[in-house]
């Protein structure tokens, strides 16, 4: 116990920074809700374009597994590039989440949980790139 | 269509046992439509992610999971996913089911245990947990009081959270029964805390998983785009149902189920097959 921020902050009892962080993790939760009904309506018109072309777009078992070639595939119009942005919303909603708890330790310069923060946001996006690096 | 019926119905049951869809999803995957096992796991990691962050709301508003011991434990949950998922690329597939069938089992055995709601007792603080500002309080509706508590066994924990994020990654599924007994073994934190905080991690894990899978192309939009909407629509179903359904009954009548499924996969892993 060597370095204690500051003495009022010690206590057991909840204090106001985490009434505070509990009420911004509601509204996160909320913004939550809204991104998965979003990605469920992009993955439902991609599904809809399908069923009306049928066609995905891509030679045969092809799909885009990138970012950018998700998102190229989507101003062309291919219902599979549609339907895999409306995953990617998906797999962003909790890369959002937290993104945005480090931004409320930042605001409430609680150190140590920006540090731990900041290690699980660069995890969660360096994890998009590890695959097509070939490992 | 047939995959978008399978997939309401994972999701229902998944509302109803409490268990992320993926559980149920990958042995039906590969068993019946003969998906290759990595996009299996790539479909049933979006249904954890669909499932919890469709959730989260419910899991956060009862003021009962911790943000920091969430926080704190996915330092743990995502590394092990990223190397999960990383050691899944290497492996041979009947290996995976091999270890599927046998996390598969271990999960129908901890469904039938039942949990006490009595809360850990004598418990030791470790001395980060006050550094780190883990230890809380909630409160408790059936006691009908507030409950403190104080959090033991931190290494233990982050050591458990990361084969728990291992296991996510290596097999595509949510593995909130291995988060759960790492804060109910380790830390001592009381039941309802260690799963209210499971449920709020979940997605994060998932989504460490996930996007490894994405680069790799193990998420098909053909499978993975009506099995996410397939489990949205089951969850919110078996939301209604819940309250209806005793959902001890169905744990009952669907572990044999689970225990069969389990046992399948580890043949087909072992080479066995024309069951």
């Amino acid at each position: 116990m060597n370095d204690q921020p500051t003495p009022s902050g010690t206590g057991a009892a909840p204090s106001d920074r985490d009434q505070r962080l509990a009420r911004l993790e509601m509204v996160v939760s909320r913004v939550l809700q809204v991104g998965v009904t979003l990605s469920a309506a992009i993955v439902a018109v991609g599904i809809v374009m399908f069923l009306i072309t049928h066609q995905g777009g891509y030679p045969i078992a092809g799909f885009p597994h990138t970012i950018s070639g998700v998102l190229s595939g989507v101003v062309q119009g291919k219902p599979y590039a549609v339907i895999s942005l409306g995953l990617l919303v998906l797999l962003l909603t909790p890369v959002l989440r937290v993104a945005v708890s480090l931004g409320s330790f930042v605001v409430e310069q609680d150190r140590i949980y920006v540090v731990v923060t900041f290690y699980v946001l660069a995890v969660l996006i360096a994890s998009f790139f590890l695959g097509q690096a070939g490992i | 269509m047939d995959l978008l019926l399978v997939s309401i119905l994972a999701g229902i049951f998944g509302a109803l046992l409490g268990l992320g869809g993926g559980i149920l999803l990958i042995p039906i995957l590969q068993l019946f439509f003969h998906i290759p096992l990595h996009t299996a796991m790539g479909a049933s990691l979006i249904s954890v992610i669909a499932t919890s962050s469709g959730a989260a709301v419910a899991y956060v508003r009862d003021h009962i999971s911790s943000i920091r011991v969430g926080m704190f434990l996915e330092i743990a949950t995502t590394t092990g996913a990223v190397t999960g998922a990383f050691i899944a690329a290497h492996v041979s597939t009947m290996l995976l089911d091999i270890i599927f069938g046998l996390v598969l089992l271990f999960s129908s055995y901890s469904m039938l245990q039942r949990h006490s709601a009595e809360l850990p007792e004598n418990v030791q603080e470790h001395p980060w947990a006050k550094k780190l500002r883990l230890n809380g309080s909630y409160y408790d509706a059936t006691l009908g009081r507030d409950v403190d508590y104080t959090v033991a066994g931190i290494p233990g924990g982050l050591g458990m959270m990361y084969v728990a994020g291992l296991l996510s990654g290596l097999l595509g599924i949510g593995s909130g029964t291995f988060k759960v007994l790492g804060m109910d073994i380790f830390m001592k934190l009381p039941f309802k805390v260690s799963s209210s905080t499971s449920n709020f991690m979940i997605g994060v894990t998932a989504a460490a998983s996930a996007g490894f899978y994405f680069s790799k192309g193990w998420i098909d939009p053909r499978i993975s785009g009506p099995v996410a909407i397939g489990v949205l629509i089951g969850a919110l179903l078996g939301a209604r149902l819940m309250v209806r359904l005793r959902s001890r009954t169905l744990r009952m009548v669907f572990i044999p189920v689970l225990v069969a499924a389990a046992l399948e996969m580890l043949l087909t892993g072992l080479g066995v097959h024309g069951l």
